[in-house]
This record gives structure tokens, C-alpha cells and sequence, in this order.
């Protein structure tokens, strides 16, 4: 009697140990295919994710990732040109697969090798990429102290400079020339120049001659600029010509009292005003510009 | 008086009337103007040379940490205004070679002054550090003419 071999089908006692292989292997790949059919029909579907390593790649390149990790032999993969057209995975890659499903201890190629499997907690935490954060917060900034809080995010925002010429209802616009003097810019100007406007000025404790910033002296010098602004010859140049900080300016100079005001020519914002040395008057007479020696 | 003199002083009075009338010099006669202003310049480059010491000074008690960055550029400020508004009536047309480059690197650390922003906190672009080390390296230059 002929023992019988393979499982489960069976007929009779002529199976013969190839019929019994033939069997398994049917068997084999039926049940992946409902399984298959199972999956794809119950929603475990992983939306189909295409690599486009260049701007020029066919949007068909369909890459199915199932490790993190090689996505870039996989990219690379087509780079070298392999088939774009073909649904389903080459001898290499079967090969692959196959060693990796014996590194984890066996089952079907296709379920450990080619279905659409999400690898949570593949990615390191605290990458580049990640959402999380690891700063600590400052409890002050919220409920402390308050000032810090605000004093932190006016820092991280604007310069001083830009603080300094936000819109006030002090400032002076001049339509006849479009300039426009920030009441800021002029506050923080006038301490070391509004002497050469003839503002009150006194030597401070250490003697040197300084305006103090009160609202007289701001405004008188203001009204000085303005002055200089009107009867100077409008100079469009630069300042500060071949620094990092150069920038496009409008200057008014006054060849009577050698005063200059300088304005950027990209905002029309007042920038300094000061009387000239003759250096600098030849400079702006000859090169437009003032600032580079 | 040599031929330089008699020049700038004609200029100079010619300048002074048109002043007195409220009129600009520079609008009047602008070639007559460039030719007073270059004169006025080689003047004005000799009164900061004259002064060097004080200049040298001035940046080394800084660059020493003896002053604060504030401190020395309202001193320095007052120093440049003072020679800048020196009497030009005393002349001296023979000045020295060096005293033009000298006078430009006091120009630029006026601008330094100029644009340093004395309540800026660390990191900002014109803050302390910056203005240190524009001073440190304009003072390497100016005294390779120091030595000279």
C-alpha cells in the first residue's frame, strides 16, 4: 500500500509525491489570494506612494515602500533603470524579500516582502522631521513675568530700527519731496546731531556737547530737517557705498550750512542728518554718496 | 604766501559774500566751489592728523576696556565735531602725505558711530561686539601710518 502523501487534498491511493507537491502549491497560492481579495475589500489599503526623484520622472514610478530604510536603494533602483512597467516584483527583488522573510522568521513572501505595511516607530523620534519638540517651556513666559514674554517676541520680530520707524502720528510727511521723517528715527537722532541744527544742546556729565530728548528739542529738530529738506539739493545716491549694509538713498544738502539728511530711497524714511565734514561733502558732490571712504 | 594761499583765501571771501546774501556758493559757481572744497579737505585732513594723539587715545582706552562702547563714541563724536569745525584760517598747505588716509580712517569710525546702536542687546546686527571689532580692526590699519 502506497502511504499517502499531501494535504489536504487526496485521490485515492495512486497520489504520487509530485501530484502531493502540485497540491501544497495551489493550495499555497490560493490562500493568498483570498487574503488577498480579503484585505483589499475589508479597507486595509495603503495609499499608493510614488517617488519622483527628479522634476522629469513619469509621475507612474510607483515605488510600494515597506521599509524606511530603503527607499533610497529603491529610488536608486529606477534610477539604474529598471522597469517601471511591470506590476509586480522582479526576481531581485522576490530574492529579497524572501532573505527578509527568513531573518524574521518565515511566512509568505508576498505578505513579508510586497504588501503595503506602515512601519510605525521606524522613523527616530527627534529627527529633523519630527513634530515633536524637546524644548522646555518657560512658564514665566505665560504666567510670571509677562514682560519677558512680550519683550522676547518684539526681539524676535522687528529690529530696533524698524521699532524705531513704526508709524506715529508725530511723524512728518513732506509730499513736496514724498520723504517721510518717523518721529522714532528723529527721537533717537537728535542726541548727537541736533546741535548741528542749532538745538539746545549742553555738555553732559562727562562734557561732551549732547541734545537732551525732550519734546521740544525733538520737534525743533524735525522741523529742521524739514527745512533742510525744502531748500537742499536732492542728491539720489547711496549710503554707505560698498559696505554689506549699502543701500539706495535720497540726501538733501544744504551747501550754505553744509548740512545733509539722509532718506532710504526704498521706504523714504529718514535715516540721520548731520553738518558734513568737507571730506564728506566731496564725496557726495563727486560720488553721490556718503559713508565710504 | 605762496600761489595755493592767495587762491583758497580769494575763494574763502568769495564764498563769505555769497553766504551773507543767503546765496549758495555751490549754485552760483560750482567749478569755483569744488576747487574751494578740494582746498578745504587738504585742511580738514590735517586738522585729524594734528590731533592723532588724542584720536589714538580716545580708541585705546576703549579697545582697553577703560571706557564703555557708549562712552567712547559720544567722546569720539565730540572730538570729530570739534576739528571738523576747527578754524580754517589756520593754514598749512604743506600737509602731510599720510594725513589723508589717516582723516579717512577717522571717517570710518564716524560711520561706525554713526550707525552702532548703544541699547542693542547681543546678536543684534550693530551691537557691541560689532562696534568692537570695527573700531579693533580700523585701528590696526591706522597704525600702520602711526609707525610710519
Amino acid at each position: 500500500m502506497i502511504h499517502k502523501k499531501g494535504y489536504p487534498y487526496s485521490y485515492g491511493d495512486d497520489l504520487t509525491p509530485k501530484m502531493a507537491g502540485n497540491n501544497r502549491k495551489q493550495a499555497v497560492s490560493y490562500s493568498v489570494l483570498i487574503t488577498s481579495i480579503w484585505y483589499y475589500n475589508l479597507g486595509f489599503r495603503e495609499p499608493i506612494q510614488s517617488y519622483s526623484p527628479f522634476s522629469n520622472e513619469p509621475k507612474t514610478a510607483i515605488v510600494r515602500v515597506v521599509e524606511t530604510s530603503r527607499v533610497n536603494s529603491i529610488v536608486n533602483s529606477i534610477n539604474r533603470g529598471g522597469d517601471l512597467e511591470k506590476s509586480g516584483p522582479g526576481p531581485r527583488a522576490k530574492a529579497e524579500a524572501l532573505k527578509n522573510a527568513r531573518k524574521t522568521g518565515g511566512g509568505s513572501i508576498f505578505v513579508q516582502g510586497f504588501t503595503p505595511q506602515r512601519q510605525y516607530g521606524s522613523r527616530p523620534i527627534n529627527k529633523p522631521l519630527s513634530c515633536r519638540n524637546n524644548v522646555k517651556i518657560n512658564e514665566e513666559q505665560f504666567n510670571g513675568n509677562q514682560n519677558t514674554a512680550k519683550q522676547t517676541n518684539q526681539d524676535c520680530t522687528i529690529t530696533r530700527e524698524q521699532r524705531r520707524n513704526l508709524p506715529n502720528p508725530d511723524d512728518v510727511i513732506i509730499t513736496d519731496q514724498d520723504v517721510i521723517i518717523r518721529h522714532g528715527q528723529a527721537k533717537y537722532k537728535v542726541k548727537n546731531h541736533g546741535s548741528d541744527f542749532n538745538i539746545p544742546s549742553k555738555p553732559n556729565e562727562k562734557g561732551w556737547l549732547k541734545t537732551p530728548r525732550t519734546s521740544e528739542t525733538i520737534e525743533g529738530f524735525k522741523d529742521e530737517i524739514k527745512k533742510l529738506v525744502l531748500r537742499g539739493e536732492r542728491i539720489e545716491g547711496t549710503y554707505r557705498k560698498g559696505e554689506p549694509d549699502q543701500f539706495s538713498a535720497i540726501h538733501f544738502y544744504d551747501s550754505v550750512s553744509g548740512c545733509n539728511a539722509i532718506f532710504k530711497q526704498e521706504t523714504k524714511e529718514f535715516v540721520s542728518a548731520w553738518k558734513l565734514t568737507q571730506g564728506q561733502v566731496s564725496d557726495l558732490l563727486t560720488n553721490k554718496n556718503i559713508g565710504d571712504y | 604766501m605762496d600761489c595755493d594761499t592767495k587762491r583758497y583765501f580769494y575763494l574763502l571771501e568769495q564764498e563769505e559774500i555769497f553766504k551773507k546774501q543767503g546765496v549758495s556758493f555751490y549754485k552760483v559757481n560750482r567749478e569755483d566751489y569744488m576747487e574751494l572744497l578740494n582746498y578745504k579737505v587738504r585742511l580738514e585732513n590735517q586738522n585729524y592728523w594734528e590731533n592723532r594723539q588724542k584720536y589714538v587715545s580716545v580708541i585705546s582706552q576703549f579697545l582697553n576696556e577703560i571706557t564703555t562702547a557708549e562712552d567712547f563714541s559720544d567722546e569720539f563724536l565730540d572730538l570729530w565735531k570739534k576739528d571738523r569745525d576747527r578754524d580754517g584760517s589756520k593754514i598749512n598747505f604743506e600737509p602731510d602725505t599720510i594725513s589723508e588716509e589717516f582723516s579717512s580712517l577717522i571717517g570710518k569710525i564716524f560711520s561706525c558711530c554713526e550707525i552702532f546702536e548703544p541699547e542693542s542687546k547681543e546678536e543684534d546686527e550693530y551691537d557691541e561686539k560689532w562696534f568692537k571689532n570695527s573700531i579693533k580692526e580700523i585701528f590696526y590699519e591706522m597704525q600702520k601710518y602711526l609707525d610710519e
